[in-house]
């Protein structure tokens, strides 16, 4: 990196840091720390939640999803308008009329203790291990490209960010957030304007998406279906993003911590409402352009030579590996295609490109040498997945990275790599905030015998906050050591709880009939034990029973209603108390 | 315990936000087509 990156990069995490201390200032009370005495705006409250979802994966992952696999993958977040919604109707006016901390103390509001605290118990051990991921995932990635020390790099990516999140909680966060923010729509802004500008004289922005929308990279849209019919297996659908991401959004934004303690922030019920509103106008609109970024950087390829394997440690790997002569074989390939590809592109425009009846002749042998370049690919990839020791054939979050590393200008390179700290450091400050704030609230004040107030809980909560960032650095740290089977692990673990804490949620706030808190319980353990049948049953029999794990939302959330209300019947209305969980706003 | 006001009218913003999906949908569906 040149000297100026690092200029550039030094000066911005360091300044960030100092900006979080300054806004650091709250009462030193659990309300101060934890919710900013709920005096924030509805555009800091937007820029949390929005901060908090957008972790680095998401700048690096979304634009290689648009290259490798098109733009589809905005389907997914179809769901969140309509999630936004319901959200901003019922779960708000409803944790702010309980003035809670925790979504969960709403739960024993409502219900009891028990279902309380094993939904905070899960919330625990998924955002306790997903952060410790969200750490590692983006150090693994600036440490192969640029040869640090992953360790190292660990303790950067989770270290910096503990000074303002211990030093000024919620606050701290939400303020970092804002700055974080604009820094990232900027550094992504300029990427995409230099990507445009780096193409061929004779290639415009219309070009560049036409060649990409011609070799099936602008298939924003997709209906799931096969000739067999409706493809369950298929994540990122119109169906599955509506439906599927719906539920998902749901759960995420209205019974994960670490987004409900960005909306309780605001000043009023109506701060927190207009925060989430508008987190629902602009986050299609916003994924739509980073994805847009990965199909430009596709027609970027089509004239440019690409590398075979985004991932060059991966690609030092197969040298070094049985495999070097074939690797050498397929690369001689797969340049050649990739100058085909090039000569027929350039072609193509300059035949006029799209609505040229001439160029239009030429689209079959574009696609052709896509398609064979594609297979070239596919088959390195597989070597490396299944045959090379140590071998990862992924390298959809190296595509944007290395193409920033390998064509952009020096200090703008450092404000990218800057970027991916702060995407980072948004979303991790968040969840370790809210791994502290059900520590203390759902789990040390519930069951200590002298709960804390005041200065005491303040104290402890930073404590808290300490330990829970130095667990997720040490989960990272142990990441590395265990490898991809940890990652898939945790993200497999999300989909898995997710559906049924939404589902406990939903029994609380849309069915009053259900009182009885020992039903619910019962309805949230029979409805995980359903997620994990129907998961196992596509894990051993993929050909038989293959389903998105989208779809786990939906089944989750609609098993613990159902067994909820089974259970209620059976068992009849016996928790006199938790009715009035539910009645106050009616 | 802090009691907050929840009666103000939320139906214009719920629509709005149904209306920009359904735009944007429509709007997707258009780019994909036509650039296919």
């Amino acid at each position: 990196m040149h000297a100026l990156d690092w200029i550039v990069l030094m000066l911005t995490l360091t300044g960030v840091v100092f900006y979080g201390i300054r806004k650091s200032k709250t009462t030193r009370d659990l309300d101060g720390y934890f919710r900013s005495n709920q005096n924030l705006s509805w555009g800091l409250v937007l820029l949390g939640i929005m901060g908090t979802q957008a972790s680095a994966i998401t700048f690096l992952s979304a634009p290689g999803q648009g290259f490798t696999d098109g733009m589809r993958f905005v389907q997914y977040y179809f769901g969140i308008p309509l999630a936004m919604i319901v959200i901003s109707a019922f779960f708000v006016p409803r944790f702010r009329q309980w003035n809670v901390i925790t979504a969960y103390e709403y739960l024993e509001h409502r219900f009891d203790g028990k279902t309380r605290t094993l939904t905070s118990l899960l919330f625990f051990l998924q955002r306790g291990l997903s952060t410790g991921i969200s750490i590692f995932a983006p150090s693994l990635i600036l440490s192969s490209l640029l040869g640090w020390n992953i360790y190292w790099t660990n303790l950067f990516m989770g270290g910096l960010l503990i000074i303002y999140t211990l030093s000024g909680g919620a606050r701290a966060v939400a303020y970092t957030q804002q700055l974080q923010f604009a820094i990232i729509l900027l550094s992504m802004f300029l990427a995409g304007y230099l990507l445009v500008h780096l193409m061929p004289e004779q290639v415009g922005f219309v070009d560049a998406l036409d060649i990409s929308g011609k070799l099936g990279k602008l298939n924003v849209i997709t209906d799931g279906m096969t000739a067999k019919g409706f493809n369950w297996g298929d994540n990122y659908n119109i169906w599955s993003g509506i439906i599927g991401g719906f539920f998902l959004a749901l759960s995420y934004f209205g019974t994960d911590q670490s987004q409900v303690g960005r909306f309780l922030t605001g000043k009023s019920v109506r701060e927190s409402r207009l925060g989430l509103l508008m987190n629902g106008l602009v986050k299609i609109p916003m994924q739509f352009l980073i994805l847009l970024v990965g199909a430009l950087l596709f027609s970027y390829y089509s004239f440019e030579r690409a590398p075979l394997i985004f991932n060059q440690v991966q690609e030092e790997r197969i040298q070094r590996s049985a495999y070097r002569d074939s690797f050498q074989l397929a690369q001689v390939r797969y340049d050649s295609f990739q100058s085909i590809k090039r000569r027929v592109a350039t072609e193509y425009v300059q035949a006029g490109g799209q609505g040229s009846v001439q160029a239009s002749l030429l689209i079959p042998k574009l696609q052709q040498a896509q398609t064979e370049a594609d297979a070239v690919r596919k088959q390195v990839k597989g070597w490396l997945n299944d045959r090379v020791p140590g071998g990862d054939g992924n390298d959809t979050n190296y595509i944007f990275i290395r193409f920033v590393l390998d064509h952009l200008p020096a200090g703008l390179v450092g404000l990218l790599i800057a970027m991916i700290f702060l995407a980072s450091w948004g979303s991790i400050a968040a969840a370790i905030n809210s791994l502290a704030a059900c520590s203390m609230v759902d789990l040390h004040n519930r069951f200590a015998k002298y709960p804390a107030e005041g200065e005491q809980a303040y104290r402890l909560s930073k404590w808290y906050t300490l330990g829970w960032g130095v667990f997720c650095i040490v989960v990272a740290m142990f990441t590395y050591n265990i490898g991809n089977s940890l990652i898939e692990a945790v993200n497999i673990l999300g989909s898995l709880f997710y559906g049924v804490i939404l589902g406990v949620f939903l029994v609380a706030l849309f069915i009053p009939v259900i009182r009885n808190a020992t039903a619910v319980f019962w309805g949230l353990i029979i409805g995980e034990l359903i997620v994990l049948g129907v998961f196992f049953s596509g894990y051993f029999f993929p050909d038989r029973f293959k389903i998105g794990f989208l779809w786990l939302n939906p089944i989750g959330a609609g098993a613990v209603v159902v067994f909820s209300l089974l259970l209620s019947v059976r068992m009849g209305q016996k928790n006199p108390r938790q009715v009035t969980g539910i009645d106050k706003l009616s | 315990m802090k009691q907050q006001s929840t009666s103000e009218s939320y139906t214009g913003w719920y629509l709005a936000l149904v209306v920009v999906l359904a735009v944007l949908i429509f709007l997707f569906q258009q780019f994909t087509s036509f650039f296919a």
